[in-house]
C-alpha cells in the first residue's frame, strides 16, 4: 500500500497545526460559528445529536495493522472505546471533545492518517473496490488512480467551497463493488481496442433525496488524460452548480438541468482551452504509486492442507461458506470479517476487536485490511492454509459471524440514535431484523439478500440500492418506515421501487417477515435468489401480501410474523 | 471604496491604488466607448465569453464573493487567468483569513475587506495564515 | 406551546438546556417558557458562541415535576442513544456519560 513521502507527511502535520489555529480563531471570536463550521467539517469534525463526531479518512478503504491499532488507540483515548465503519470506507468516532481533536489528529498523523475532507462541500474520500488487488480479472488496481486523485484533491484551493459535497469512486473490475454508478464521478477502469488502460467516466450519480444513476460522460479516456478532464468537471461544477438551494446543489442536478451533452460540451471546451498549459503527471510519483500497489509476493504461501492435524473449530464450515471470496491467486482467499453480529450495531468494532484484526492481518494477511462500503472489514490476502487459524482467532475476538451477504449483514446508517439529520432510528431496526432471522435459523435458507437502512432521506444507508431498502421518516412525529424492493448497487445499477405506504416501527418486522415469506413460498428453488425472484415476479405478490384489500385489523394480523422456525 | 481595507495576498495591508477609479459591471460595458483602463466588477455568473477580446484592456477586475462559503469566485478567477488576463485581480465581499491561500492559488492579487470584517479579522490574522499556508499538493502530482 | 431552549455545548458537543444558572445538561432544570416571544428573547440573550452552538427551542410536556420532550428526536437528545443500541455496542460500561440524565 501507499506509504507517505516527505511531502505527504509535512502536509498532514501542517494541517493539524492549521486546525489548531482555526479553533483558536473561533474561540477568540475572530471567526463566527458559521465561518468556523466549514473549516471543522473539512477536518472531519461533525456535530451530531449528543456530541462531536470525528470522521477519519481511510483512503480507498485501505489500512495496515499499525493504522488499525492506532484507530483502537484513538477510540480508547478520545472516545468510548469503539468506532463505526461507514458506507464510504471511513471510520467515525461518536463522542469526541473539540479541545482534544488536534491531539487526536496528531496521533493520526503519526501513522499516516488524517481526517481531511471527510465532510464539508469539498472532494471527499475517494473510495474503491474493497477487493482491489486481490480479485481476479481487474484491468488494474483501482487504488493507483484513487491515490492519485486523493493527492490531487487534498486541500485543492479552487474546490474547497463547492456548491455541495463531491464523491468519487473507482473500480478496476467489471463487477462493480464500489457503487460507481451512484457517485458524483464514477470511474470504471477498462482497456480500449488498442489495449490502452483508461476509464469510463460516469457523472451525476447519487442517492439521497433525488437518486440518480450516473450518466456516461465519456466512454473511454486514457489514464494520462484523466486528471485534467476530472479537473474540468469540478471546475464546471464549481462554476455552474446551483447554490441557491441545498437540495439541488449536487452535480446530479446540474446534469439533470443542463443535460449530459451540454455538461460534456462545457467540460471538453475547457479541456481543449487549457490543453497547452496542462503539465503531464509526475512520472516518478506515478511509478512510486504503482509500485506501492503491486501485488505482494504470493509464492511463499504454504499450500492448502488437505487433511487436518487438528480439529476444526465449530462453525468453521459455515463461515467458510459465507465469508470467503475467491482470490486471484489459487492458494489464497479473500476473507470478509463481519461487523454485523446479530443484535449488535452494524459496522461497529471495539478497540479490542480492532487490535485483534490488526494482529491477524499482520500475522496472516500480508499486513493489509480493507473497509468495505457494506461496513465490514476485509482481509484481502489470506493463504488458504491459514484459514482455520484465522477463523479461530476471529472467533475469540467475537468477529466470526458467518453472515456475509445474508439477511443479517445489514447496512445501516447511525440514524436518529446519533445523527442530527435523521428522521428515524435505524440501528434498532437492524437489530430486530438480524436477531429475528437468526432465531428462526433461516438465514442460509433465504440466501443472498442485502438489506440497507437509512434513517433519513439523505440515504447514507444506501437504501435505494438495497434488495430490500428501508427508509425511516417522520410521520406526524412518529417514526415511519418505507420499504423499497429490487435495488442493486452493483454494475446492474438499479434503484429500488417503493412498495407502498410506510409502517410504524412495531409493524415493520412483520412486514419484512411477510416479504421473506412471499419469496420463500414463490421462488423457483433455492438457487433463485431474492433479487432474481423480485426481478422475475415484480412487486405485485409483495404488495398483495403487505397491503391486502382487507380491514385494518386483518391487515395487522397479516403483517404479524408468519415464519415458523426452520426444522 | 472608502470604508474598506485592502490586503495583498500575503495578508499585508496596502494602499489601494485603485480607490478612486471608476467601476463598471458587465451590463454597462456595452454602453462604454472604450474599456481601456476600466475596473470591471464581476459577479459569479458572469459569462466570460462576453469579455474575450477585451480582457487585455482591463487594468483591474474585481470578483465579488457574496458569502465566504460560495467558492465560485475561485473558479472564475482561474478561468480569467487561463483566458489570458494579466491585470490586477481583486476579491471583494465576505472572505475569511483561512481562504487566503485559496485566493493566492486562484490568481488573485489582493482583497478588499469591509470595515466590519476588518475589525473582526484585522490584517495580522491574514498574514498569520498566509505565512503558514499549506503547501500545494496539486503541483506534487505533476511533472515540475 | 410549552418550550425549553436547548443547544450543544461548544467544547464537548454535549446536549445542554438553558436553566436559571445558564447552560447545563439536566432537562429537568431547564427554564420553561409558555410564550414564543419570551423564549425567543431568552434564546437570543444566551446564544453565546464561546459557550454553545445550534441554539433552538423545543416543545415539551410537563408531567408531575418532570419535563419530557414531545418529539422522539429530543427524547434521544435528552436521554442518549436508545438503551439497546448502547448495550449492543462494544464496552457498554463506558457508555453512560454524566451529561445525560435518564427521565
Amino acid at each position: 500500500m501507499y506509504r507517505y513521502n516527505d511531502f505527504d507527511e509535512t502536509f498532514v502535520r501542517q494541517r493539524v497545526e492549521e486546525f489548531r489555529h482555526q479553533v483558536k480563531r473561533r474561540v477568540d471570536g475572530v471567526l463566527t460559528e458559521d465561518e468556523f463550521k466549514p473549516l471543522r467539517l473539512q477536518n472531519g469534525l461533525y456535530l451530531q445529536l449528543h456530541a462531536y463526531m470525528l470522521r477519519v479518512a481511510i483512503p480507498y478503504g485501505t489500512l495496515n495493522g499499525l493504522q488499525m491499532r492506532q484507530l483502537a488507540h484513538i477510540a480508547e483515548t478520545y472516545d468510548r472505546g469503539y468506532g463505526h465503519f461507514t458506507t464510504r470506507q471511513n471510520i467515525q468516532f461518536n463522542w469526541i471533545d473539540l479541545p482534544r481533536v488536534a491531539e487526536a489528529l496528531s496521533d493520526l498523523a503519526d501513522v499516516e492518517m488524517h481526517a481531511i475532507q471527510t465532510s464539508g462541500n469539498c472532494i471527499r474520500n475517494v473510495t474503491a473496490d474493497h477487493f482491489a488487488g486481490a480479485v481476479a480479472g481487474e484491468v488494474e488496481d483501482p487504488r493507483v488512480l484513487a491515490e492519485l486523485l486523493r493527492q490531487w484533491s487534498m486541500g485543492h484551493p479552487e474546490y474547497a467551497f463547492l456548491p455541495r459535497k463531491f464523491k468519487i469512486a473507482v473500480t478496476g473490475s467489471d463487477d462493480d463493488r464500489a457503487v460507481v454508478a451512484f457517485h458524483d464521478i464514477g470511474l470504471k477502469l477498462r482497456r480500449n481496442e488498442a489495449g490502452v488502460i483508461g476509464a469510463k467516466i460516469y457523472v451525476g450519480g447519487g442517492l439521497g433525496r433525488t437518486p440518480r444513476v450516473g450518466r456516461v460522460l465519456r466512454d473511454f479516456l486514457p489514464i494520462d488524460d484523466l486528471l485534467p478532464y476530472i479537473d474540468q468537471i469540478l471546475h464546471v461544477y464549481n462554476r455552474y452548480g446551483r447554490r441557491d438551494n441545498k437540495y439541488k446543489a449536487r452535480i446530479k442536478i446540474m446534469v439533470d438541468e443542463l443535460g449530459i451533452d451540454e455538461v460534456r460540451r462545457r467540460v471538453e471546451e475547457r479541456v481543449n482551452l487549457t490543453r497547452d498549459e496542462v503539465k503531464p503527471l509526475s512520472a516518478s510519483l506515478m511509478a512510486s504509486i504503482r509500485s506501492a500497489f503491486a501485488a505482494p509476493d504470493f509464492s511463499q504461501a504454504p499450500a492448502p492442507i488437505s487433511g487436518h492435524d487438528f480439529a476444526l473449530p465449530t462453525g468453521y464450515d459455515a463461515w467458510l461458506a459465507t465469508n470467503i471470496h475467491d482470490h486471484r491467486d489459487p492458494r489464497h482467499a479473500i476473507v470478509s470479517i463481519s461487523l454485523k453480529d446479530h443484535g449488535a450495531t452494524p459496522g461497529d468494532a471495539s478497540a479490542d476487536q480492532m487490535r485483534a484484526m490488526a494482529d491477524i492481518a499482520q500475522e496472516f494477511g500480508y499486513d493489509e485490511l480493507r473497509v468495505s462500503h457494506e461496513q465490514n472489514i476485509i482481509l484481502p490476502h489470506v493463504a488458504k492454509a491459514h484459514l482455520p487459524q484465522v477463523y479461530d482467532r476471529l472467533k475469540k475476538a467475537g468477529l466470526a459471524t458467518a453472515n456475509i451477504g445474508l439477511i443479517s449483514d445489514i447496512i445501516a446508517c447511525p440514524g436518529m440514535d446519533y445523527c442530527a439529520l435523521a428522521t428515524a432510528r435505524s440501528i434498532p431496526i437492524a437489530q430486530d431484523i438480524a436477531t429475528h432471522f437468526d432465531s428462526l435459523k433461516l438465514e442460509h435458507d433465504i440466501g443472498p439478500l442485502k438489506i440497507k437502512i437509512s434513517g433519513c432521506i439523505n440515504a447514507c444507508g444506501h437504501h435505494h440500492v438495497g434488495h430490500i431498502g428501508i427508509l425511516g421518516l417522520d410521520r406526524a412525529g412518529v417514526e415511519n418506515y418505507q420499504i423499497t424492493l429490487g435495488g442493486d448497487g452493483t454494475e446492474a445499477a438499479t434503484l429500488g421501487e417503493r412498495l407502498g405506504p410506510g409502517f410504524p416501527a412495531e409493524e415493520l418486522l412483520g412486514a419484512i417477515d411477510s416479504i421473506i415469506a412471499v419469496y420463500l413460498e414463490g421462488r423457483r428453488d433455492r438457487t433463485e435468489t431474492f433479487l432474481e425472484y423480485t426481478r422475475r415476479v415484480g412487486l405485485t405478490p409483495f404488495r398483495q401480501r403487505l397491503y391486502p384489500a382487507l380491514k385494518s385489523t386483518a391487515k395487522k394480523e397479516a403483517n404479524a410474523p408468519v415464519l415458523e422456525r426452520a426444522s | 471604496m472608502a470604508n474598506s481595507t485592502a490586503l495583498l495576498i500575503t495578508g499585508e495591508p496596502h494602499q489601494d491604488p485603485y480607490a478612486d477609479d471608476q467601476a463598471v459591471d458587465l451590463e454597462s460595458l456595452a454602453g462604454l466607448g472604450t474599456v481601456e483602463g476600466a475596473i470591471l466588477h464581476l459577479d459569479g455568473d458572469a459569462d466570460l465569453a462576453l469579455l474575450k477580446e477585451d480582457l487585455p484592456s482591463f487594468k483591474v477586475i474585481v470578483i465579488d464573493f457574496p458569502n465566504f462559503a460560495d467558492g465560485l469566485g475561485f473558479s472564475l478567477a482561474r478561468a480569467l487567468r487561463q483566458a489570458g488576463y494579466n491585470g490586477w485581480l481583486r476579491a471583494k465581499g465576505h472572505l475569511i483569513p483561512d481562504q487566503i491561500r485559496h485566493l493566492a492559488a486562484s490568481g488573485f492579487d489582493d482583497l478588499i475587506l469591509s470595515d466590519d470584517l476588518a475589525e473582526r479579522m484585522p490584517p495580522i490574522h491574514w498574514q498569520d495564515v498566509a505565512a503558514n499556508a499549506l503547501p500545494n499538493y496539486q503541483a506534487q502530482v505533476l511533472e515540475a | 406551546m410549552t418550550q425549553v431552549i436547548t443547544a450543544n455545548d461548544f467544547a464537548s458537543g454535549g446536549v445542554v438546556y438553558l436553566s436559571k444558572e445558564g447552560w447545563q445538561g439536566d432537562l429537568n432544570q431547564a427554564l420553561v417558557f409558555d410564550n414564543d416571544q419570551t423564549a425567543a428573547d431568552a434564546l437570543a440573550a444566551h446564544n453565546i458562541p464561546s459557550e454553545v452552538v445550534g441554539v433552538y427551542a423545543i416543545d415539551v410536556a410537563i408531567n408531575a415535576c418532570e419535563i419530557k420532550p414531545v418529539h422522539i428526536r429530543e427524547v434521544l437528545r435528552a436521554e442518549g442513544p436508545s438503551p439497546r443500541v448502547l448495550t449492543a455496542q462494544p464496552n457498554p460500561s463506558s457508555q453512560q456519560g454524566d451529561r445525560h440524565v435518564s427521565l
